[in-house]
């Protein structure tokens, strides 16, 4: 069955978000059945409609259970829909959260998975291009998915090759890297498949514990024997690992793609074939399900009720995304253009032109009608528009950070509040205060990563943090009780227990109220503190709002300074 | 090689016959699927003489063996003819066949072009009706644009009335049918530019007819990959000819100056690398002129707002600027009355 319009459907919540469109779950009205539905906003500057075209081509030609089934496409206004099969069971990157996964036999089930899809992709002359964990999906059932074919390509035949760099660093081939040995072919999928292996067993694919994506570039390049990448990883000291896993490791990771196995031959392999018996094959899918419902135990014990995030696009697309991205999204979105009004009137359709025509021409009347309202409707669209700019754009934690502190649910407030109601015994209130502000820490984090794209590196920062936060709740011996501020408890002042994580906020927001003594402080207000509290927080300590000195540089040159406010912060906060 | 199995054919003009022979049953049975199998598994065998595998690599004299009985048996025919029938993934095989065989040079002649062009045209023309097969649009559309690589074949479609047909297939109401057939005309109209300057200069009318239909399209995609292409042919200098009449036409300037009005702004983007050229050219039709008179307060207010600023392209703000001049000079509709 193929869906055709938007009729057929019902979107329900988003569950990703990409460079160019959002992906939603869907229901298919007739059937009940469950759709991923993609959104491709065809007026973004980044939607490449020949792109595009060519990552439907290739989806529609792939039928094997192992890839995401295409349902459909349609394009609705400036909107292309593209209606895939839903996968209810995450990412592996999602199922790798809870930690490594280490069992041999679920390594080799999921690689053999992947396998068979490259197979058929590669006889087909397709290459995948950007295989990694995000882009490997499981479902209820213990079905292994691959996805995203945003970056794929079609090879004219088994001889060319392609020369365009893409792919996420970590995953990436030395090849690809170096673009030599006259561009890459299918061998790069292989590699990539190795680095996903790796990640299964040790939970971070490949130098992401080492390097940052840029500098791990650099390692990979770099490596010219086969040795060289081997030993960068440290694969001859792992001592866990079987030598049948890692014998297939070191075919996946010969730096010659010429030397490198094909999946043909990696599926003949013994780490691959060691488990095909009819006995192992009906324990695969349980020891799949397992990773599932360990992820939700996980999950549950974290407070995480994130949604799976299984469309994750390539990330150097999005870097350069990010690259090209600065400035313009605003004012383009502001300055809506306004509708002209063309005099045509002295235009006469040219009789001799033929029937054809002169109907057009009728057409084109209609339609010069119709654009007469959408200007009130065009500005009435941007004010939201520009409104969510902020949640599109790839990665501003901070503003977000901000609201949500709203006045209601204000993490400091709550802390107060629970610290007036400190008894003496200090091991209750840890009892108290560590669930409450784990909770308050799971909706910030939920908030920050739901509306925001966040990078790997810094959903790892995130995660650290929160440990240390948690961490952090534990008692202080006050040396100086009246160094401690009035403004919260007078009756307990001196003989309460101080909370390290609460004295550290306490401090923090302090010394950020101070009268700014520099352009960053006054920037550092505003970016962290609600505009609420600001209002009246500010007007008490300074006696003067810092707005006015803010309004004279542009909200533009706003997201570089606070990007880089924020990651020193959070570096500091982990010292 | 894997001709070790029993049943299997000895030799690669055995292995063609033995295809086309389940090629042939497919067309006569309505359960078909036994023939799919084995027809499935000749056309993976054909793959493996043509690319070899990893421990084989393809030998140039069976290659030849196989090409040559490719043509005396019209297997490319009966596969093109049953591509409806055959296996999805087998599909994909034919068109590894296919365009494999169309590289293939003996001397500096492509063998199977002429056989395309001089003994099997009917082939091509199944091709070109593709679109009107969901099932084997795509495969049609990509082993056809393989075709047009070569010139000859390039004009023969075009001379060929069933080419128009392309104007209704890009408009068909299935996406990826309807953009890999705009895909083809985009390429029949582009690789060869010659042969394309030509054909635009004796066809000009009823291909200003289709293409301004397609610009009217109320499907957005339809509507910006037509005025692409139409930017794409009026700046080859070739299509001198058709320019010269195309920029004289106030019916195509209406067509474009509603695409500048239009609300998303890449179709304004687009439709301005078209409207550039009208104010550019240097002997203007007067009916054109007087359009552009009359709307010159348009045109300014028009371009005053105009964004382009985040296609971040140096080239397009200097042009509108340019333009922007021009429209300027231009005398002002009052004075012309007062006059």
């Amino acid at each position: 069955m193929r869906i055709n319009s938007a009729d057929e459907l019902e979107v329900c919540e988003e569950v990703g978000r990409g460079a160019f469109g959002i992906v939603y779950r869907g229901l298919i009205k007739s059937t009940n059945e469950e759709v991923a539905i993609k959104q491709i906003d065809l007026e973004n500057e980044h939607a490449d409609l020949i792109e595009v075209n060519k990552e439907i081509q290739i989806i529609s030609e792939c039928r094997i259970p192992q890839i995401t089934q295409f349902k459909g496409c349609f394009v609705k206004q400036y909107k292309l829909w593209v209606i895939m099969e839903y996968v209810n069971g995450g990412s592996l990157f999602d199922l790798l959260r809870p930690g490594p996964v280490q069992n041999e036999f679920a390594i080799s089930a999921i690689v053999k998975e992947i396998l068979i899809a490259l197979l058929y992709l590669h006889n087909q002359g397709k290459i995948h291009r950007d295989l990694k964990s995000q882009n490997i999906l499981l479902n209820r059932l213990g079905e292994v998915k691959l996805t995203d074919f945003g970056v794929s390509t079609q090879l004219s035949s088994n001889f060319s090759r392609r020369n365009t760099t893409v792919g996420t660093p970590f995953w990436m081939a030395p090849e690809v890297i170096l673009n030599n040995n006259g561009g890459h072919s299918f061998k790069a999928d292989i590699w990539s498949l190795g680095c996903c292996s790796y990640e299964l067993f040790t939970g971070k694919p490949p130098l992401q514990n080492a390097f940052t994506p840029m500098k791990a570039l650099r390692q990979i390049s770099k490596c010219q024997a086969d040795q060289d990448f081997i030993q960068l990883i440290g694969l001859n000291e792992m001592t866990e690992i079987s030598n049948c896993f890692k014998d297939f490791l070191y075919q996946c990771f010969l730096v010659d793609p010429k030397e490198r196995s094909s999946a043909m031959k990696l599926l003949k392999h013994k780490f691959i074939t060691q488990y095909s018996n009819s006995k192992s094959e009906a324990n695969k899918s349980k020891e799949l399900k397992k990773l599932i419902t360990r992820k939700q135990l996980w999950d549950q014990a974290h407070h995480v009720s994130k949604v799976q995030n299984f469309y994750v696009p390539t990330e150097i697309k999005l870097n350069q995304n990010r690259w090209s991205d600065d400035k313009q999204t605003e004012p383009s979105q502001q300055n809506q253009p306004k509708t002209i009004h063309f005099d045509m009137s002295s235009i006469i359709c040219d009789p001799s032109v033929d029937g054809a025509a002169g109907e057009a021409g009728m057409v084109s009347l209609s339609a010069y009608r119709d654009l007469t309202p959408p200007t009130s409707e065009g500005t009435g669209n941007s004010t939201p528009a520009s409104k969510t700019t902020s949640a599109t754009s790839t990665s501003t934690p901070p503003p977000n950070h901000s609201k949500e502190q709203s006045p209601k649910d204000t993490p400091l407030q709550l802390h107060y509040n629970s610290l007036t109601r400190i008894s003496t015994r200090q091991e209750n209130i840890k009892k108290n205060l560590q669930p409450e502000l784990h909770k308050i820490i799971n909706k910030v984090f939920y908030k920050l990563e739901s509306k925001n794209n966040l990078l790997t590196s810094q959903y790892d920062s995130l995660v650290a943090l929160n440990d240390n936060i948690i961490s952090l709740v534990s008692f202080i011996q006050d040396s100086s009780a009246t160094a401690t501020s009035s403004s919260s408890s007078p009756q307990d002042k001196g003989s309460s227990p101080k909370v390290l994580i609460c004295s550290y906020l306490r401090y923090f927001i302090k010394e950020l109220m101070r009268e700014g003594p520099s352009e960053g402080r006054t920037m550092l207000q505003k970016l962290i503190i609600p505009s609420v509290i600001e209002a009246k927080g500010l007007a008490t300590i300074s006696g003067r709002s810092s707005s006015n000195k803010l309004s004279s540089s542009g909200p533009t040159q706003f997201d570089e300074i606070e990007q880089s406010l924020m990651e020193s912060w959070i570096e500091k906060m982990k010292e | 090689m894997a001709f070790l199995f029993k049943r299997n054919p000895k030799t690669p003009p055995d292995l063609i016959r033995a295809l086309n022979e389940q090629v042939v049953k497919l067309d006569q049975t309505i359960d078909n699927k036994k023939y799919q199998d084995e027809a499935a598994r000749y056309l993976t065998q054909v793959k493996l003489i043509l690319h070899g595998d990893d421990d084989n690599d393809p030998q140039p004299d069976q290659i030849s063996q196989l090409a040559q009985e490719v043509y005396s048996s019209d297997c490319l025919y009966l596969l093109i003819y049953s591509l409806k029938k055959l296996d999805f993934d087998s599909r994909k095989d034919v068109l590894i066949l296919f365009s494999t065989l169309l590289r293939r040079q003996t001397g500096n002649k492509s063998p199977t072009v002429d056989y395309l062009i001089n003994h099997k045209p009917e082939i091509l023309i199944m091709l070109l009706r593709g679109p009107e097969n969901q099932e084997i649009g795509l495969i049609s559309g990509q082993i056809l644009r393989d075709c047009i690589k070569f010139e000859v074949i390039n004009r023969f479609i075009l001379h060929h009335q069933i080419f128009w047909n392309y104007f209704k297939y890009c408009q068909i109401s299935i996406f990826e049918i309807a953009t890999d057939a705009f895909t083809t005309l985009h390429d029949l109209l582009t690789i060869h530019k010659k042969l394309v300057s030509e054909f635009l200069a004796s066809n000009y009318d009823t291909f200003t007819v289709q293409i301004n239909q397609l610009l009217q399209s109320k499907n957005y995609v339809t509507k910006r990959q037509s005025v692409r292409l139409l930017a794409e042919l009026v700046l080859q200098r070739q299509n001198q000819y058709f320019l010269n009449k195309y920029f004289d036409d106030t019916n195509n300037l209406k067509l474009i100056m509603l695409l500048l009005s239009d609300k998303s702004k890449n179709l304004q983007i687009e439709a301005f690398h078209i409207f550039k050229f009208f104010v550019a050219k240097p002997k203007k039709s007067q009916k054109v002129l007087d359009i552009l008179i009359k709307n010159k307060e348009n045109f300014l207010e028009l371009f005053k707002n105009f964004d382009i600023t985040y296609a971040n392209d140096s080239n397009l703000i200097e042009e509108r600027d340019y333009i922007l001049g021009e429209i300027q000079k231009l005398p002002d509709i009052d004075k012309i009355r007062a006059a």
